[in-house]
C-alpha cells in the first residue's frame, strides 16, 4: 500500500521509499526510514497536500510525493 | 578579555533565534553571506570575564544541504568563506518534544570535529505533550553535556556558556557509517590535508548539486575527480545515512523518553479544518490589508508632515536657486517618498513574524498549496504574492523561504503586478473622473467605483497567474519542487523575537530601496528642473495680467479705498501667479520635451504628451503621479487625489486642435491598466537585483511588465473607443 493511500486516522509501518531523488532523501531525514510508524491526521481543503504525524512531528506532503513511500500494514 | 566563538544550529522550529536573542540581547548585527541572501546574525555577551562571539547559523534538518540556507551552515562549519574563521565550540539546539528528528543533525553534527554542547530546550512543551526525557542517560549515551534550556524564560543561559567554556575536546562520532566510507574517508584526508576530513564525508555522501563547488582546494579539478571515483567505487543508496543513523536514534530515544505522543490540540484541528480554518483564513487576510491601508496611515501622515516640515526649515536656511530646489524639491522630498512606506512595511513584517512565530504560516502554505500548484508554484509563494498588494519590496523578500530556485524567481517576478497601495491614489482619480460616487448596483448594496477597483485588482492577479504559467513553461521550467513541510506546533508569540524581526526587516527595505530610489528622484527631479529653472515669466510667455492686477491692487492700499484686498486675498494671487509660472517651466523643462518626443508612442494609447510626461516622472515612483499631475495641471505640487481642484482641471483638459475632452473613460481606463501592470518602481528592481544577485532579471522584470502595460493599455483605449 502508499502512503497516499492510508485513510484518514490509519497507523502503518513504513516499508520503503520507491525513489531515488532529494525528495526521497529529505524524507528519510525526516525519519521516513523502514520500520518507522506514519500516521494520517488530515488534509488540506481541497484533499491535498495530506497531513501525517511521525515520531513527535507533523508532517505534511503532497499525494503524488507520499505515493512513493511504500507501506506495510501494523 | 579571552575571546570564544561559538555557533548555534539546530532544526527550523526549535527556539534557536530565541535562545540566540536570550544569549546576546541587543547586542547584535546583521551581516550577509557572500553571494546569497542568506544572512547570519552575530552577537555578543560576557560571562566570567569571558568574551562569547555568537553566530547564529540559519536553521536546518541536515548536513545535507538542499537550499542555499543549508550549504550556508556546512560552509560555516567547514571552510568559513570571506575572512570568517571556524568556530571553537557548536551548540546544537534541539527541541525537546520533538526528539528523535532533532538527533539527526546532532549525530550528523558530531563528525564535524569541533566541541559539540547540546542545549535542551522546549522541554515545558515535551512535559505538556506528556514525553519525559532522562536527561543523564541522554548526557551519557551522547558523551556531551546536556544543559536544559527555556530560552522564552531565559533559563539555563548561565550554565550553557560554562559548559561552553569547558567544552575542549571534539566529540566521537556516534554514528559510524560503514568501514569502507571510513576508509576513503581517511585516504582523501592524506591526499588532500588542507581540506576538514568531515567535507570529504559530506562529498562522498552527496547526492545533490550544493556540495560539490563548496570545499576549496588549490588543485579543485583533480579533488572533484577523484571524490567523484571514489563515490563511484562506493555506490552508497541514498538511503545509506539515513537509515544508519535513525537505526541509532530510535534505540537511543525509545530508552531516554518515553513513547513520544503529541495529540493535535483543539486549535490546530479547527484551523486546519476544510471550513472554519477557511474561514479563519479568509477573516485574518481581511484584518491584515485592513492594518496595513488604516492603521499604517497616522504613522505615515506623521512622516509626510516631517518630510515637509524638515523640507521648509532646510528651505529657511538656503537662498532660492538650484541647490534649495536640490535638497528641498529633490533629495528631502525623494528620501520622504521611500521612508513613507517604512510604516506599512514594518505592520506587514510584525503580522508575518507573528504568524511565522505561533506556526500558523505553515498552515496557510498547506491551505494555498493546491491552489498555487496549477500555476507551477507552490503553497509556499503565496504569503510573499499577498504581502505584495501593500507593497512588493516585503513581498519580493518574502521569496527567501521558497527553497526552489525556479519557483523563487518567478514568485519575485510576479509579485510586482500585484496591486500595490502606491497605485491606488491614480486609481481613485481615475475612477473618480468618469464614475459618480453614488453610483451603486445591485439594489444600492456595491458601488460602482468599488467594482471598478475590485475589477484593475484582478486584472493583476489573472495577468499574474498567466505570466507564471508561461514562465514555468519556458524560461523558468522545471520539475514543481516537492512540497515537504513540517507543521509546527502552534504557541504563543515571543514578543522580543517578533519585534526585531519586522524592525529589521523594515530597516533592510530603507537601505536597501532608500540608496536607488533617491538617485532616481534626483534625476526627476533634475529633467523636470532644467533647463527652463531661470527664466522669466515673459521668456515663457505666462499670462503677465495676473501680476498686474496684483501690482495695481497693491498700490491700491496707499489710497485706502473701500475694495481693498485683504492680505490672504493678495497671497492668493501671489500664488496664483507661482504655480503658473510653474507649470510653464515644467512644460519647457526636458521632462516636459520629453513628453513632447513620446506623444506619437502614447497617442495610441489615448494620452496627449501631458500624460506622457507625468508617466515618465513616475518610472522611478509611480506614486509621484498624481504630484507630477497638478504641477502640469498648473496646481502646484501639493494636490492629493481627492482635491477637487485636480479633478476639474482634468474633466477641463482638452485636445488643442479639436477641443475634445482627454479623459474619457476609454482613456481613464487605459492609463488604469498601464498603471496596473507598468513596473514604476526602481525600489522593487532594486530589490529583485539584491534578492537574485543578478541585473538579468530586474531587467527582464522591466521589460515585460512596460510591454505587458503598452499592450494592455493600448488594447483597452482602442476596444473602449470602438464600443463608445
Amino acid at each position: 500500500m502508499k502512503l497516499s493511500e492510508l485513510e484518514k486516522g490509519g497507523e502503518a509501518i513504513i516499508r520503503h521509499i520507491e525513489d531515488e531523488s532529494l525528495l526521497a532523501l529529505r524524507l528519510m531525514e525526516f525519519g521516513l526510514v523502514p520500520g518507522m510508524k506514519i500516521k494520517r491526521v488530515g488534509k488540506a481543503p481541497l484533499g491535498d497536500p495530506l497531513e501525517f504525524q511521525i515520531h513527535g512531528f507533523r508532517l505534511t506532503l503532497r499525494k503524488k510525493d507520499a505515493s512513493k513511500v511504500i507501506l506495510e500494514r501494523s | 578579555m579571552k575571546t570564544i566563538t561559538l555557533a548555534l544550529l539546530g532544526n527550523p522550529n526549535t527556539g534557536k533565534s530565541s535562545l540566540f536573542n536570550a544569549l546576546c540581547g541587543r547586542n547584535q548585527q546583521v551581516a550577509n553571506y557572500p553571494g546569497v541572501t542568506v544572512t547570519e546574525t552575530i552577537g555578543k555577551t560576557v560571562h566570567n570575564d569571558l568574551e562569547f562571539v555568537v553566530s547564529d547559523l540559519p536553521g536546518t534538518y541536515s548536513l545535507a544541504p538542499q537550499s542555499p540556507d543549508e550549504t550556508v551552515v556546512l560552509q560555516a562549519l567547514t571552510q568559513p568563506a570571506d575572512g570568517r574563521t571556524l568556530p571553537e565550540v557548536l551548540v546544537c539546539v534541539l527541541d525537546a518534544s520533538n526528539l528523535a528528528r532533532n538527533l539527526y543533525l546532532l549525530t550528523q553534527t558530531l563528525d564535524v570535529g569541533i566541541p559539540v554542547v547540546v542545549a535542551l530546550n522546549m522541554m515545558d512543551v515535551a512535559k505538556e505533550n506528556q514525553i519525559h526525557i532522562d536527561v543523564e542517560q541522554l548526557e551519557r549515551r551522547l558523551g556531551l553535556t546536556v544543559i536544559v534550556t527555556n530560552a522564552r524564560k531565559k533559563q539555563g543561559i548561565k550554565e550553557l556558556l560554562d559548559a561552553v567554556t569547558d567544552a575542549q575536546t571534539p566529540p566521537q562520532t556516534i554514528v559510524p557509517l560503514g568501514e569502507a566510507l571510513q576508509e576513503y574517508q581517511q585516504n582523501l584526508t592524506s591526499e588532500f590535508p588542507d581540506i576538514p576530513s568531515v567535507a570529504h564525508q559530506r562529498m562522498l555522501l552527496d547526492h545533490s548539486t550544493e556540495v560539490s563547488s563548496l570545499f576549496s582546494h588549490p588543485d579543485q579539478q583533480s579533488y572533484l575527480t577523484r571524490c567523484l571515483e571514489l563515490k563511484q567505487q562506493l555506490a552508497l543508496p541514498i538511503s545509506h545515512e539515513p537509515v544508519q543513523r535513525y537505526e541509532w536514534i530510535r534505540k537511543l530515544v525509545s530508552d531516554v523518553c518515553d513513547q513520544e505522543r503529541r495529540r493535535p490540540l483543539m486549535i490546530d484541528r479547527m484551523l486546519t479544518h476544510p471550513i472554519i480554518g477557511t474561514l479563519f483564513f479568509l477573516l485574518l487576510i481581511l484584518v491584515m490589508f485592513q492594518a496595513i491601508f488604516t492603521w499604517a496611515g497616522p504613522a505615515m501622515d506623521i512622516i509626510d508632515n516631517a518630510t515637509t516640515a524638515l523640507g521648509d526649515w532646510v528651505g529657511g536656511f538656503l537662498s532660492a536657486g538650484t541647490l534649495r530646489s536640490l535638497i528641498v524639491d529633490g533629495i528631502i522630498a525623494g528620501v520622504g517618498a521611500v521612508v513613507i512606506f517604512a510604516p506599512q512595511i514594518i505592520i506587514l513584517f510584525l503580522f508575518i513574524s507573528i504568524l511565522e512565530d505561533i506556526g500558523y504560516m505553515a498552515r496557510v502554505s498547506l491551505l494555498m498549496d493546491r491552489i498555487m500548484r496549477s500555476v507551477g508554484l507552490s503553497g509556499r509563494s503565496f504569503i510573499p504574492l499577498l504581502s505584495s498588494f501593500a507593497c512588493a519590496i516585503p513581498g519580493v523578500m518574502a521569496t527567501r523561504t521558497i527553497a526552489n530556485t525556479k519557483e523563487r524567481i518567478v514568485t519575485m517576478l510576479i509579485a510586482p503586478l500585484m496591486s500595490c497601495s502606491a497605485r491606488l491614489p491614480v486609481y481613485i482619480l481615475m475612477t473618480a473622473l468618469f464614475i459618480p460616487a453614488d453610483a451603486f448596483v445591485l439594489g444600492g448594496i456595491l458601488s460602482v467605483q468599488a467594482l471598478v477597483l475590485l475589477a484593475i485588482y484582478m486584472l493583476g492577479v489573472v495577468c499574474a497567474v498567466l505570466i507564471a504559467f508561461l514562465l514555468r513553461k519556458t524560461l523558468l521550467q522545471g520539475a514543481n519542487s516537492a512540497f515537504v513541510m513540517e507543521l509546527p506546533s502552534f504557541r504563543l508569540p515571543h514578543g522580543a523575537t517578533v519585534l526585531k524581526k519586522a524592525f529589521r526587516q523594515g530597516g533592510e527595505f530603507i537601505q536597501g530601496a532608500g540608496t536607488i530610489i533617491l538617485a532616481s528622484t534626483v534625476l526627476v527631479w533634475a529633467i523636470a528642473y532644467f533647463p527652463t529653472h531661470n527664466d522669466s515669466a515673459e521668456q515663457l510667455g505666462v499670462d503677465r495680467n495676473v501680476l498686474d492686477s496684483l501690482q495695481t491692487e497693491l498700490q491700491k492700499t496707499d489710497q485706502e479705498i473701500p475694495q481693498e484686498p485683504s492680505p490672504a486675498e493678495i497671497a492668493q494671487l501671489e500664488q496664483e501667479f507661482e504655480i503658473r509660472l510653474q507649470g510653464a517651466r515644467l512644460r519647457n523643462s526636458y521632462l516636459g520635451k520629453m513628453g513632447s518626443v513620446i506623444e506619437p508612442v502614447v497617442k495610441p494609447l489615448g494620452w496627449d504628451w501631458k500624460i506622457g510626461a507625468c508617466v515618465i516622472a513616475s518610472f522611478p515612483a509611480r506614486e509621484v503621479i498624481v504630484g507630477t499631475m497638478g504641477v502640469v495641471y498648473n496646481l502646484g505640487d501639493d494636490v492629493d487625489e481627492e482635491s477637487s481642484g485636480l479633478l476639474s482641471a482634468l474633466e477641463n483638459a482638452k485636445w488643442p486642435e479639436s477641443e475634445k475632452p482627454v479623459y474619457t473613460m476609454p482613456v481613464a481606463l487605459s492609463i488604469m491598466v498601464f498603471f496596473a501592470l507598468c513596473a514604476q518602481c526602481v525600489s522593487t528592481l532594486a530589490i529583485i537585483k539584491k534578492e537574485t544577485d543578478s541585473w538579468k532579471w530586474p531587467i527582464f522584470t522591466f521589460i515585460y511588465m512596460t510591454g505587458l502595460a503598452y499592450l494592455g493599455a493600448l488594447l483597452t483605449y482602442q476596444i473602449g473607443t470602438l464600443l463608445t
